[in-house]
């Protein structure tokens, strides 16, 4: 909420210090965000008459004026080049020695051979800007020669403060008034009490036909008020420091008063809706366009005030009615002045998609016994300004005294706040803030809490109540005295950050992508199968939630290519989504390697990354899981090469793949290269962790042999390896592929694949034993595939 | 005889020069054979033994070996030396510059967030704080309802949220986590929760993710002079200065009562808003099964993203996700 000083400071009995009392404020919760001058910096600018005008003889845009600054018989000469000047407006008139706030600083001068002595101001000259492309007109009451910083009201500053939901009650000037009272003890202006004299016995016939909703409705006929008045622009200036714009005078006064009181109010146009309101809950059909000019199809959870043929005339608390509103013409008003319950109100405007001050101080809760209070001082002012005769005030109401009492001990102030405040402290503290002392003895007391406070519900809301005017900077730190609990840190977060690291070690740099993305690109790169988690209000077009990290890799390459970036290794570690529920939110580690292999070197060492680097990548990020195999898989989704994919899998079970780009993405994307990619479901792979199980290490000779099997030419070697590693050869440690042959004098559609075994035990393997061995991987490999050694 | 000696003393200096020319060690093997082998110089000269009078013999054979040793003495020094070169020669040969680059590829690193994360994380794990994780796309109950946040209240305005459903939200803080890990825990509780949260806001100053840190610490006694405490050691600790000056300001959070927004002071005297804190609040302690008439608890969260810019003094939170790789690789090798 934005607010001029002067207006807050102007109820305050002594010349306020604004650091002092706003720093008190935003310790105790009344942020102060902001604070802007109301004009920048400058000096001898004053209000002046023009007196006469002539054109000058050689500059056609340029009036010779006599300008009047105080001294009628001695007048300044000022050449003018705006074209709004003429004799017999006031405007600010720079004197000669005064600095502008664009730094200018003002002297005699000739212009085209006529001397000037001065100059004449522009809103925006003067740090005013007023959208007139012209002279800054003031109004015909500024008195001449008088700086037009005290004229303009111009020596303010506008606060904005950052009112929490909780606060309602500081949303007007007398709100923060009451905080700034109770925080600095600074002393009131008394308020001089408003009496009004009806001049008609004419009233407004009020039927609550839901009163728990409605508790207090006050109203007010004022006929024969004048709509096209000018307000006094200190009034609707402050309106404008505040942010609400001027309507009219009547809307402006309305305004005026929620500004001041915190009460907002509304005008209806009694030849519009009659003499009679009920109010009451809309029913699911009806519709009402209220004053911005949506139509509105009212549901029933939306309270209304109806008029006298029971048609709604507007939505209580939020929005005014169109057709009943007050315009030009209007001349018999009604003033409502309401206390909505917040409950009621809460959500509407947001239900309708309706902006209202109104609605967000009544879902806030607006003090239950200000009614009368706001609508006679509106009434007062409107007299004052729009002139009219005042009718009867009716008043109907159902309010039950809130008489919430909450009994707290000083024990528990102490211990939820870990220290020992002084019993009288507290009870000066409360006392401040408005509360009533109900009971207090040595152990306890009982407090009912001010009318205008509706988050007061629990005993801990008056511990904070006692804690943050006491202050929270003079509460003393003190460490917890017990370390009870101590757990290991969780295995997953540790685990985690393990692959991390391998990944980083490799030169993969981590990215963070959005967990939401475009369509585009998870229809390419996205799980297919899966019907994605949409936002309901996405922004940005970032409307699909991802069920896989492919896609935000691939998008940060091509940022990367964009900005000059040739070669690529990155890696994302995050929750992918394939439905609502936790189950289907896992985590998984993906990574990209796009590029070359090597950087750009002296050594001449260069080709592209392949998808055997990328295997190697994955390898030794899952390098001490038990079990990992890799079997090709002719991927149909377009996300992958159909000849260059494989699927990752620990003990049998799918946990990630891997594999190059699709060539058409590739091409789509305009890439270089087609990306290497890999995606792997860490929390599957994290619950699959054996536990470790050494083995003693073996003190007696290992044993190498090497055979060359002759193999058809489209037999995967994997099948082999896996082959022999299923036979489980007690004494087998390592088998590996060395060599794979094609050509030469081999017959065609044949390749050579040499494989190299490690033997080692608990004794020293005697040739017979290894040979055993030998035999039995040549016969079972021969038979299975077909194949001979070479 | 006189004929003779003088044959002994050119052998040998004959030997001695043949053994200084000769520059490697093939050509010293050469030398060694010309003069030790069977058919040898020095060796001949044993020969001219048969040919003098027995009582020159003694003398004579004397002086053959006496040659003999300073012949086998020379090779040996000369030997040593021809070695010393040619390492000496190997060495030079083999010498490169030093000063050219690897040829292989950079480390990685980590993005800056999860390096601040690492950092919070190491600093509560001292403190016995256990670490836990949770789904992003929340149920309205525990993203709001749980808070004490129930539906059209005005609280819940404070943050734009995103619907997946009409009850299932991105997670807009990470504050659901704690009564997810309470109901599933009893006290004494200690846990952090770091991780993703989502509000619908996007300019210069506002990220649609960002990361929070929530933290959590239920058990009889706790007060709100031990958040203070333990939020201050944090800070200290994190932003590594001991006078570090923090501040709480009264705020209002739904699940806390009493509740404070946290500042800390920079370099240039501005207060920077850098966390939000407070003493659970008794509904919400209701709603993770605990009494709330014996427990007492505080939480707090961080902005994971905002320690980081300040940490690091990145000024512009676009570049954050933008994972330009020119951004992420200052960050190699840091810590």
């Amino acid at each position: 909420m934005k607010l001029s000083l002067n207006w807050l400071g102007g109820y305050l009995l002594k010349k306020p210090d604004w650091s002092t009392i706003l720093d008190k404020l935003t310790m105790a919760g009344i942020e102060l965000e902001e604070l802007k001058p109301v004009a920048p910096k400058f000096n001898n600018i004053v209000v002046a008459e023009v007196i006469y005008c002539e054109k000058h003889q050689s500059a056609d845009k340029l009036t010779i004026c006599k300008v009047n600054v105080g001294d009628l018989d001695n007048p300044l000469q000022i050449v003018c080049g705006a074209a709004n000047v003429k004799a017999g407006i006031k405007v600010p008139c720079a004197l000669v020695g005064s600095i502008l706030p664009n730094g200018i600083t003002i002297a005699t001068r000739e212009m085209r051979g006529v001397s000037s002595t001065g100059m004449l101001c522009s809103g925006s000259e003067i740090g005013c800007d007023d959208g007139v492309d012209g002279l800054l007109i003031l109004d015909d009451t500024a008195v001449i020669g008088q700086s037009i910083r005290e004229t303009l009201n111009l020596d303010d500053e506008i606060a904005e403060f950052k009112i929490t939901p909780n606060r309602g009650d500081c949303l007007s000037v007398n709100g923060l008034l009451r905080e700034i009272k109770a925080l600095t003890n600074c002393e009131l202006k008394e308020s001089v009490p408003i009496a009004l004299k009806s001049s008609t016995d004419h009233q407004l016939d009020i039927n609550i036909s839901a009163p728990d909703a409605c508790p207090n409705y006050v109203s007010l006929i004022i006929e024969g008020v004048d709509n096209q008045i000018s307000l006094p622009k200190w009034l609707t200036g402050r309106l404008n420091q505040s942010g609400i714009r001027s309507i009219s005078p009547i809307v402006d006064i309305a305004n005026y008063v929620m500004l001041e009181y915190g009460q907002p109010l509304h005008a209806f146009d009694t030849n519009k809706i009659g003499a009679k309101v009920n109010v009451r809950f809309a029913m699911d059909d009806e519709a009402i366009k209220v004053l911005d000019g949506k139509l509105v199809n009212l549901k029933s959870n939306t309270l209304v005030i109806c008029d006298e043929k029971n048609q709604p005339a507007a939505i209580a608390g939020v929005m005014g009615g169109f057709d009943s509103g007050v315009s030009d013409l209007t001349s018999n008003i009604v003033l409502e002045s309401a206390f909505f319950t917040p409950k009621v109100i809460a959500g509407i405007a947001k239900q309708y998609g309706l902006n209202s001050d109104a609605a967000y101080r009544f879902e806030r809760g607006v003090d239950p016994n200000l009614q009368v209070k706001a609508l006679n001082y509106a009434a007062s002012l409107i007299i004052e300004f729009c002139g009219g005769k005042i009718g009867k005030l009716n008043q109907v109401t159902s309010l039950e005294t809130r008489s919430k009492t909450i009994t707290l001990s000083y024990i528990q102030i102490d211990n939820l706040i870990g220290l020992n405040i002084d019993k009288s402290i507290i009870k000066t503290i409360l006392i401040n803030l408005g509360f009533t002392i109900l009971a207090n003895d040595d152990e306890q007391l009982t407090v009912k809490a001010p009318s205008f406070r509706f988050d007061i519900e629990i005993y801990q809301d008056i511990i904070e109540e006692i804690a943050r005017v006491y202050g929270y900077d003079n509460i003393k730190p003190v460490l917890p005295n017990s370390l009870s609990v101590i757990k290991p840190i969780a295995k997953d977060y540790a685990k985690n950050n393990l692959y991390k690291a391998r990944l980083i070690n490799l030169g993969y740099n981590e990215i963070i992508g959005y967990a939401f993305l475009e369509e585009k690109f998870e229809q390419q790169l996205g799980i297919k199968a899966l019907k994605p988690v949409m936002l309901q209000n996405p922004i940005a077009g970032l409307s699909v939630m991802r069920t896989s990290l492919i896609a935000d890799l691939i998008k940060s390459l091509l940022y990367n290519i964009n900005r000059g970036c040739k070669s690529l290794r990155i890696f994302e570690l995050a929750r992918v989504f394939h439905g609502e529920t936790e189950d289907k939110q896992k985590i998984r580690i993906a990574g990209l390697s796009y590029g070359q292999a090597y950087l750009p070197n002296w050594a001449n060492e260069k080709r592209e990354i392949d998808f055997f680097d990328i295997k190697q990548d994955v390898m030794i990020l899952l390098a001490g899981n038990d079990e990992i195999t890799f079997k090709a898989h002719a991927s149909e989704n377009g996300v992958f090469h159909h000849g260059r994919c494989a699927k990752i899998y620990q003990n049998g079970v799918e946990i990630g793949i891997l594999g190059q780009l699709h060539p058409k993405l590739t091409q789509e994307y305009e890439l270089a290269f087609g990306p290497y990619l890999f995606e792997i479901d860490v929390d599957s792979l994290n619950k699959q962790i054996e536990q470790f199980q050494f083995i003693p290490v073996s003190k007696f000779p290992r044993v190498e042999r090497d055979l060359s099997f002759v193999v058809h030419d489209n037999l995967v070697v994997g099948d082999v390896l896996n082959l022999i590693h299923q036979m489980k050869l007690p004494w087998l440690s390592v088998c590996r592929v060395i060599d794979i042959f094609q050509g030469g004098n081999l017959e065609a559609g044949f390749k050579s694949v040499s494989l190299n075994f490690i033997f080692s035990g608990d004794k020293t393997l005697t040739d017979d034993e290894i040979n055993q061995n030998i035999e039995s991987i040549i016969n079972l490999v021969n038979t299975k595939f077909d194949a001979r050694l070479r | 005889m006189v004929l003779i000696v003088d044959k002994l003393h050119t052998t040998l200096e004959l030997g001695l020069s043949e053994l200084n020319q000769s520059d490697t060690i093939h050509k010293l093997e050469q030398v060694k054979s010309r003069y030790l082998g069977k058919q040898g110089a020095i060796s001949a000269l044993m020969q001219e033994l048969k040919n003098l009078a027995p009582e020159e013999r003694k003398g004579f054979g004397a002086k053959v070996n006496e040659i003999k040793v300073q012949f086998e003495n020379a090779l040996i020094t000369r030997k040593t030396h021809i070695l010393e070169l040619e390492l000496q020669h190997k060495l030079a040969n083999e010498t490169i510059d030093v000063t050219l680059p690897p040829r292989g590829n950079n480390l990685g690193g980590l993005h800056p967030v999860s390096l601040s994360l690492n950092k919070m994380v190491e600093i509560f794990k001292n403190l016995g704080f256990d670490v836990a994780d949770g789904p992003e796309i929340e149920t309205d109950h525990y993203n709001f309802n749980a808070l004490n946040i129930p539906a059209n209240h005005p609280a819940r305005a404070m943050q734009d949220t995103f619907y997946t459903s009409n009850d299932h939200v991105l997670r807009t803080h990470t504050s659901p986590m704690q009564v997810r890990y309470a109901l599933e825990n009893t006290p004494p509780i200690k846990v952090i929760v770091p991780g993703r949260v989502f509000r619908v806001d996007m300019d210069a100053t506002h990220s649609p993710m960002f990361h929070q840190l929530e933290g959590l610490w239920v058990e009889e006694g706790i007060s709100f002079a031990n958040l203070k405490a333990v939020i201050i050691n944090f800070l200290r600790n994190f932003f590594e200065n001991d006078q570090l000056k923090v501040r709480f300001r009264a705020s209002f959070f739904p699940f806390t009562e009493p509740s404070a927004e946290i500042d800390v002071q920079a370099s240039n005297g501005k207060w920077l808003e850098v966390a939000g804190c407070g003493m659970v609040h008794p509904k919400v302690l209701s709603n993770m099964n605990i009494d709330p008439d014996k427990y007492t608890g505080f939480a707090f969260g961080i902005g994971i993203d905002r320690f980081t810019m300040l940490r690091y003094g990145i000024d512009d939170l676009r570049l954050m996700f933008e994972n330009d790789i020119e951004f992420l690789n200052q960050f190699r090798g840091v810590n």
